[in-house]
């Protein structure tokens, strides 16, 4: 790896939780125990209601390649240099929340939108695990 | 209602300028393209700086220190302001900086209120790559970065996806859209690309990421701009062909019913304001300098203005003639894709060229008997989550004003 990996923040509590969860293998969305809306990514209140009173959800880790693109050039992160060619996806989890992600597991040329996909985790470091999908 | 009580009496446009350790092109900095930016927009009035006693800047890219407008007064030399405004909306800012002088000089709180926009993309010692600075913090940093999304052409790849899917959009409709500006571009002088490109030529272009390519991303330069907002009266004594403001209509952070996701700017509420306060059919005007950061965000930006239906669009593009003399002159200076993009002050390249084409002073590019124009502004793309622009914003200029 040529450049440094961006790794996320986690300054806000809820970052850390969401980035501590994946770490131990959980993905997490929130829902609002107000209106049962669920949303990702984690904000401080509900975008549907508008409450404060959120709770971290565990998904199933399932879902559908709902939109997806394959980076052909590092030229924002040449972190990922060594990566090209891969594929970023929005997943549409079984829960609802679209999900930004990377698909891994098969060939770039096989991944269509509407493929079913579970999370896997890759391991950065001690601390962080990112959150992939694999087809199904 | 509308802005009756303001107008545009002037326009300033820098050379643009890709300066990198392997060239000799011209590096300036953002003041001395502020600077330029001032001095290019009052030459023609008359006016000095200290004529001035509004400013309205539109915030760059580059890191720049708090309190920044207030600096910039003082590089500039203007005192004595009634009024400061800085706008923060991302690439398409100068419809709402200049709606908000508007607001400000029809309100009588300023007269002459100098609206400037400059950014500074290419830095010599930084080399290709990274044209944005990273964010230090939160959303993209947290939920973006990880995943190595590579920036806004990567963000877009996913709208063009889904719009091929849902509607069957081809790259050789959209690449309609290319070339017909690179050929205005030719004829601009200050645009940066001065060689047209074949349809060919846009297809084989470098494939950047699925399926954008690198012709379908915007060329980031580095440049500045000006517009002078001040009263119909004092316009009239300052030019000959002042513009008027005849509508502007916003519409940010937009709510994308399911049917839309992924593939809608929001333009379409903020067009409809802006016509509805002009009076305007949206098939209408005279030309359409829209942003223009990709072909798919036009092809969008044309459906929800309403000059073709979502699933008509690929049809559309492929009938319509959006050259100088066509049926809808598009970007007649070559727009954002083709006469660069100057960073978040970008959507400045639209502004002043439907003002200069309003004035005739288009030259070998003026569009027959212009009288009216839509300008509009989009920014924003990873503001939000899921790769919806963020910022619309819609303008109508007429070329006569009423004192």
């Amino acid at each position: 790896m040529t450049a440094e990996f961006p790794f996320p923040d986690r300054v806000a509590e809820r970052d850390r939780a969401f980035w501590s969860a994946a770490a131990e293998g959980t993905l997490l969305i929130q829902e609002c125990t107000d209106c049962g809306h669920r949303q990702f990514y984690p904000r401080p209140g509900c975008e549907a209601c508008g409450s404060g009173d959120l709770e971290w959800f565990e998904t199933e880790g399932v879902g559908e390649v709902y939109s997806h693109t394959v980076i052909r050039r590092a030229t924002e992160h040449p972190a990922f240099e060594d990566d090209l060619p891969y594929v970023v996806a929005y997943v549409e989890l079984e829960e609802g929340p679209l999900f930004c992600t990377n698909i891994v597991g098969c060939a770039i040329d096989d991944v269509e939108n509407g493929m079913e996909v579970e999370v896997t985790f890759d391991r950065i470091d001690g601390e962080l695990s990112v959150p992939k999908f694999r087809p199904r | 209602m509308g802005f009756d009580n303001a107008a545009i009496a002037a326009i300033g446009e820098t050379e643009k300028s890709r300066p990198s350790e392997t060239n000799d092109q011209p590096f300036h900095d953002l003041e001395e393209y502020l600077w330029m930016a001032a001095q290019e927009t009052l030459g023609g009035t008359g006016l000095s700086i200290a004529d001035v006693d509004g400013l309205g800047l539109a915030r760059p890219s580059i890191e720049t220190q708090y309190r920044f407008p207030l600096m910039i007064a003082d590089t500039l030399g203007l005192s004595d302001l009634k009024w400061i405004t800085a706008t923060d909306h991302c690439g398409g800012q100068a419809v709402p900086l200049l709606a908000q002088a508007a607001m400000a000089v029809d309100a009588g709180v300023a007269e002459t209120v100098l609206c400037l926009g400059a950014d500074t993309p290419k830095v010599p010692d930084r080399g290709e790559g990274e044209v944005f600075p990273r964010d230090p913090r939160g959303l993209q940093r947290n939920y973006k970065d990880p995943f190595g999304v590579q920036g806004t052409n990567a963000e877009i790849a996913h709208v063009q996806n889904r719009h091929a899917e849902r509607y069957g959009t081809t790259p050789e409709q959209l690449g309609r859209l290319y070339v017909t500006q690179r050929r205005h571009a030719a004829a601009n002088p200050l645009a940066y690309f001065d060689e047209p490109v074949d349809l060919e030529g846009y297809l084989e272009s470098a494939p950047i990421a699925d399926p954008i390519r690198l012709f379908d991303c915007v060329i980031p330069v580095n440049a500045g701009f000006g517009a002078l907002v001040t009263t119909p009266e004092r316009a009239q004594e300052l030019t000959d062909t002042p513009v008027s403001v005849a509508g502007v209509g916003h519409n940010h952070n937009p709510a994308v019913p399911e049917d839309r996701r992924l593939t809608a700017t929001g333009m379409g509420p903020a067009a409809d304001r802006a016509l509805d306060q002009a009076d305007l059919d949206p098939t209408a005007a005279d030309f359409y300098q829209l942003y223009d950061d990709y072909p798919i965000v036009l092809a969008i930006e044309m459906e929800e203005i309403g000059l073709c239906e979502p699933d008509e669009v690929g049809r559309f593009l492929e009938e319509t003639d959006f050259g100088i003399e066509g049926d809808v002159p598009l970007n007649t200076g070559g727009g954002q894709l083709c006469a660069g993009q100057a960073g978040v002050a970008g959507g400045f390249l639209q502004v002043v060229e439907g003002v200069r084409q309003l004035r005739g002073e288009g030259g070998d590019r003026q569009v027959p008997d212009a009288g009216c124009g839509l300008v509009t502004g989009v920014g924003g793309v990873s503001a939000n989550y899921d790769g919806v622009l963020s910022a619309n914003s819609a303008m109508v200029l007429r070329a006569e004003v009423s004192a």
